[in-house]
């Protein structure tokens, strides 16, 4: 099988290409992104693209012509790109990269990393949303994902697609604004409102990428650490100082951040203050896949600067 | 209590997906379980939906009856109130919110619904209806006759779900 990986370059694209890398089934990996990967990759082939230039994701994409592609492509504001950035770079990436992959024609497998933002969190709507909701997003990234994910399924034909509706993924090691935000000092919390919301490991996450390519899986699934934490115990549990905000000053809450480098996306004030979980019942039941690491552990494990593993391959 | 307040100022205090505060309920459904409503019947183990228009009387029966935390649907998605009743067991009324719980083995109490009604039965739960009398509908209890917890009789000196006799 040989595979393609956008996104590689990100924290999540280079642990998945590490675990492809030796898997049996998996003669060849490549991948494409703006930036290079962040580990050493013995066999993979990485070639620097902006995926906002059309033409060469398509050569790249038919040079290549892979039997699978993996769509790790989705950039989150303020994670490594500035918002606009960041939407312009997944929308454009995703209608190429698909769009190609479509017209070459040999593609049998596709996976797809989308978010839980994608359920939104209007009033009224479940905290803890399950796949059969449909999506209603109220952030931008929210709005972004859900245009992924109609992308994907207009034009996957005939391949298989999955796609992964992943809890935040954080980590000490992951570039993402939720875990930025929470390693400050002092982390404001609403001061009338302390909902749970629930984060994925980037192992996890990466092993339920490799899981549901390997497994020919065609779905829609949620993945996120089993349990939850509030905002309130994610700050105590890094013995950071919460400070209660009320809700007018969550603006210079979000101004204040920026000033201390973790700018707040939206997606990420919502989740603070009407929190968001999944069940993840579903990809345990259909795939047989479970979370190695639960949310509480996610956490604390965020507040500790633990050696780099190196991942070992499945095969 | 000592536990109690260390587990909140280390964070270490238990909260599931729904909001649930595992310390919290500790505290306050010795509290609730002092009120006197009782439900008399059975009501199965495992999860379980019970529809009834009086869900807080049923709750707080339920809690005394069975000891298991109870979720309540139908609070309203406004906080400060949200997250204040999430934390003792509430939860929307949504049947997707519904159908996670009962998924994940929990007693839930809901107003009659259809949508809550399908969530069940995708989720395998056992369905009763409570009436106005606080009794348990037979024509609901949808499970084995084994899977089944006895509650208390609305007498002086109810039955508790182990057989012995609540003083």
């Amino acid at each position: 099988m040989k595979v393609l990986i956008t996104g590689m370059g990100g924290e999540l694209g280079t642990r998945v290409a590490m675990l492809l890398e030796g898997h049996r089934d998996v003669e060849l990996v490549a991948g494409i992104d703006v930036e290079p990967p962040r580990r050493h990759l013995r066999t993979a082939e990485f070639h620097r693209i902006d995926p906002r230039d059309r033409a060469r994701t398509v050569a790249a994409v038919r040079e290549l012509a892979p039997d699978a592609v993996v769509h790790l492509g989705i950039y989150e504001p303020h994670a490594r790109s500035s918002p606009r950035r960041a939407e312009e770079r997944t929308v454009a990436g995703t209608d190429t990269v698909l769009s190609t992959v479509a017209s070459v024609g040999a593609v049998r497998r596709i996976v797809v990393r989308s978010g839980t933002e994608v359920y939104g969190r209007k009033r009224g709507r479940p905290l803890v949303p399950d796949e059969s909701v449909l999506p209603e997003p109220t952030t931008a990234f929210g709005r972004t994902l859900a245009k992924v994910e109609r992308t994907a399924a207009t034009t996957c034909g005939s391949a298989s697609l999955a796609i992964l509706r992943m809890a935040p993924v954080v980590g000490p090691h992951f570039p993402s604004p939720l875990g930025r935000y929470l390693r400050l000092p002092v982390v404001a919390c609403d001061a009338f409102a302390d909902p749970p919301f629930a984060v994925l490991h980037q192992e996890d996450a990466a092993r339920a990428v490799v899981h549901a390519l390997v497994a020919g899986a065609d779905g829609t699934w949620n993945v996120a650490g089993p349990g939850a934490v509030t905002p309130l115990q994610a700050a105590r549990l890094g013995s950071r100082l919460p400070i209660p905000t009320a809700p007018p000053a969550w603006p210079l809450v979000r101004r204040a951040a920026e000033l201390a480098g973790a700018p707040l996306p939206d997606h990420v004030v919502e989740l603070l203050r009407r929190g968001r979980c999944a069940d993840t019942g579903r990809i345990t039941r259909d795939l047989g896949f479970e979370c190695a690491y639960s949310t509480p552990d996610v956490v604390k494990d965020l507040y500790e600067w633990a050696p780099v593993a190196h991942l070992r391959s499945v095969a | 209590m000592i536990g109690f307040l260390r587990r909140r100022l280390d964070g270490t205090n238990a909260t599931d997906p729904w909001g649930l505060d595992a310390d919290l309920h500790e505290v306050v459904a010795p509290l609730l379980a002092r009120l006197p409503f009782d439900v008399a019947g059975r009501v199965p183990d495992g999860p379980v939906l019970v529809l009834t228009r009086r869900r807080l009387r049923v709750a707080i029966g339920l809690l005394r009856g069975t000891g298991r935390p109870v979720r309540v649907l139908g609070i309203p998605d406004v906080e400060p109130i949200a997250s204040a009743l999430r934390r003792i067991g509430g939860a929307v009324a949504h049947p997707a919110e519904a159908g996670a719980l009962l998924r994940a083995g929990h007693l839930v109490v809901g107003k009659p619904d259809a949508g809550a009604i399908k969530a069940a039965e995708a989720a395998h739960a056992a369905i009763v209806e409570i009436d106005h009398d606080m009794r348990v509908s037979e024509r609901w209890v949808t499970c084995a006759p084994d899977a089944v917890h006895l509650l208390g009789t609305r007498d002086p000196h109810p039955l508790r779900g182990d057989g012995s006799r609540r003083r």
